[in-house]
């Protein structure tokens, strides 16, 4: 059926639209061989590992980074007597930088080391040539649903230890210098932007992917026994976060230039 | 069935096969066997498309299999093949059973999972190990192992069983096990043929009604068992008797 429907769209294009058409079905292909087969399945389950595993971990790290970061600021503000504005500094910071960066790293460091370790463990056990020789896709099957579900969950968890963050905070800022909740939400309103969220999740998008692939690559290339399988992860956490970190500087280059900064 | 014509393959300094030409017949039980480190279990890999020779050509059923330019083309091909690994390859997230079910899975996605189980169920059942099937690769033993692999190796309903050193590493009483369950497989299925890579000549002699034996890189021998008994050529009376001579000891 698929491969009719796909006759069909070809031999649409390549009639009406000439050469255009003719680049149109080879991004269309591209796409179609990147999407089909989906394992929904398999997605499901490492957005499981991803996602909902990691609740409690970014929960614990968002609102101790909003604490710290609030108390922080808050010891410079109090000297001056802003401390109202606790809300709208660390808010910002947390949106645009901290949370995406942190999520990150979280996520290279817990999900990442184990997909690396874990596809290593299966390289070297001989239960990827296993599947190989089974005529199974390991990019169907490992790097596909890794990708998607990394892409998929990391806005997600950016955005949760945004709010865990501002959480943090707030505690910081009613419990050791007496703001209230309607000081902190303004300030915060006002220069919290949703522009600033997108710009986060932009990078947690692209840190994503980084994770994902980079995990991946450095798992189905594993070489040698139990000293492989460490040797190829902590290789694959540093280039990891390393990557993140040059992303990073690229990502925030042409959001500010986007910005006329 | 399976035709290797003049092939080569070097790993750095090292080659591995030096012009190899083989020909595995259909429906029978073929070993192939040579010392440690001659390159069997190269030959498999290239027989199944998971190594490329440097030069030469394999034929399988009539296929070239240097034609084969796309993923999906060699993905096609390798569903031919059933593989037993040395070490079993179990994937250890997996229970027995779902270990059994996952090519079943794979090959015929549509297939209603009660099918799908009760047909890996019957691939247990013909090792013997259906009383096993909530087990995890953990909680198994070298020879339990080595069936739930064959198991796995049985539920594609592969044309070609590659058997990668079926009987290292694992005591006399259960080769002699494997190499019955070998001969079974292959009258209950007497389509499949079944390709053995071991270095164990008593199985050979035994079971197989081929031998082809590898030695640097090279066949130096092909026939039936009576072929090997007969033949004066050092390497395989050596081989035979199991005694290492001065002049090929290193």
């Amino acid at each position: 059926m698929l491969t009719r429907t796909k006759a069909l769209v070809d031999r649409f294009f390549v009639l009406n639209v000439g050469y255009v058409g003719r680049l149109a079905i080879y991004l269309y292909t591209q796409a179609l061989e990147f999407f089909y087969p989906l394992r929904i399945n398999r997605i499901v389950e490492q957005l499981e590992s991803v996602g909902f595993k990691s609740i409690g971990i970014i929960l614990l790290t968002g609102v101790s980074v909003g604490m710290t970061f609030g108390v922080q600021v808050g010891a410079i503000y109090s000297i001056f007597g802003v401390e109202s504005l606790i809300g709208s500094t660390t808010g910002l910071a947390l949106a645009v930088e901290i949370a995406p960066l942190t999520t990150a790293f979280l996520v290279a460091g817990y999900y990442g080391s184990s997909t690396t370790a874990e596809l290593a463990a299966m390289k070297i056990s001989e239960q990827l040539d296993a599947m190989e020789a089974m005529g199974v896709s390991l990019l169907n099957y490992f790097v596909k649903p890794t990708v998607i579900a990394t892409v998929l969950a990391m806005p997600m968890l950016y955005f949760y230890f945004m709010l865990m963050g501002f959480l943090g905070a707030y505690i910081v800022g009613v419990e050791m210098f007496d703001i209230s909740f309607g000081n902190f939400y303004v300030w915060l309103k006002r220069y919290v932007w949703v522009e600033d969220i997108v710009k986060g999740a932009v990078k947690s998008t692209v840190f994503g992917l980084v994770v994902a692939l980079v995990s991946c690559s450095f798992g189905l290339r594993a070489t040698g026994g139990a000293r492989g399988i460490g040797l190829t992860t902590s290789n694959s956490v540093v280039v990891n976060l390393l990557a993140i970190l040059v992303a990073d500087v690229f990502i925030t280059y042409f959001q500010m230039k986007r910005a006329g900064l | 069935m399976i035709v290797f014509e003049q092939v080569s393959k070097r790993f750095g300094d090292l080659q591995v096969l030096d012009g190899v030409d083989l020909h595995i017949p259909a429906n029978k039980i073929t070993f192939l066997i040579g010392r440690s480190g001659e390159g069997k279990s190269v030959t498999i890999k290239h027989m199944i498309g998971l190594m490329k020779p440097d030069s030469g050509e394999i034929y399988v059923d009539g296929k070239r299999l240097s034609a084969l330019q796309s993923d999906k083309e060699l993905r096609e091909h390798r569903k031919k093949f059933g593989l037993l690994f040395q070490h079993s390859a179990l994937f250890d997230n997996m229970d027995v059973l779902n270990n059994v079910c996952f090519p079943i899975r794979e090959l015929e996605p549509d297939l209603p999972d009660t099918i799908v189980e009760q047909r890996a169920i019957d691939c247990l059942s013909k090792v013997e190990m259906n009383k096993m099937l909530d087990r995890f690769p953990n909680e198994l033993s070298t020879g339990e192992k080595k069936r739930a692999g064959l198991a796995r190796a049985l539920a594609s309903e592969p044309k070609i069983l590659l058997y990668d050193e079926p009987t290292t590493g694992i005591d006399p009483l259960l080769c002699e096990t494997v190499d019955r369950l070998i001969v079974k497989i292959n009258n209950d299925s007497p389509s499949v043929s079944s390709v053995v890579i071991s270095h164990d000549i008593k199985a050979a002699l035994a079971i197989a009604e081929k031998i082809i034996m590898l030695h640097h890189g090279k066949v130096i021998l092909a026939g039936d068992a009576e072929t090997f008994r007969r033949s004066d050529n050092p390497v395989v009376r050596q081989f035979l008797s199991g005694k290492i001579s001065q002049a090929s000891a290193f």
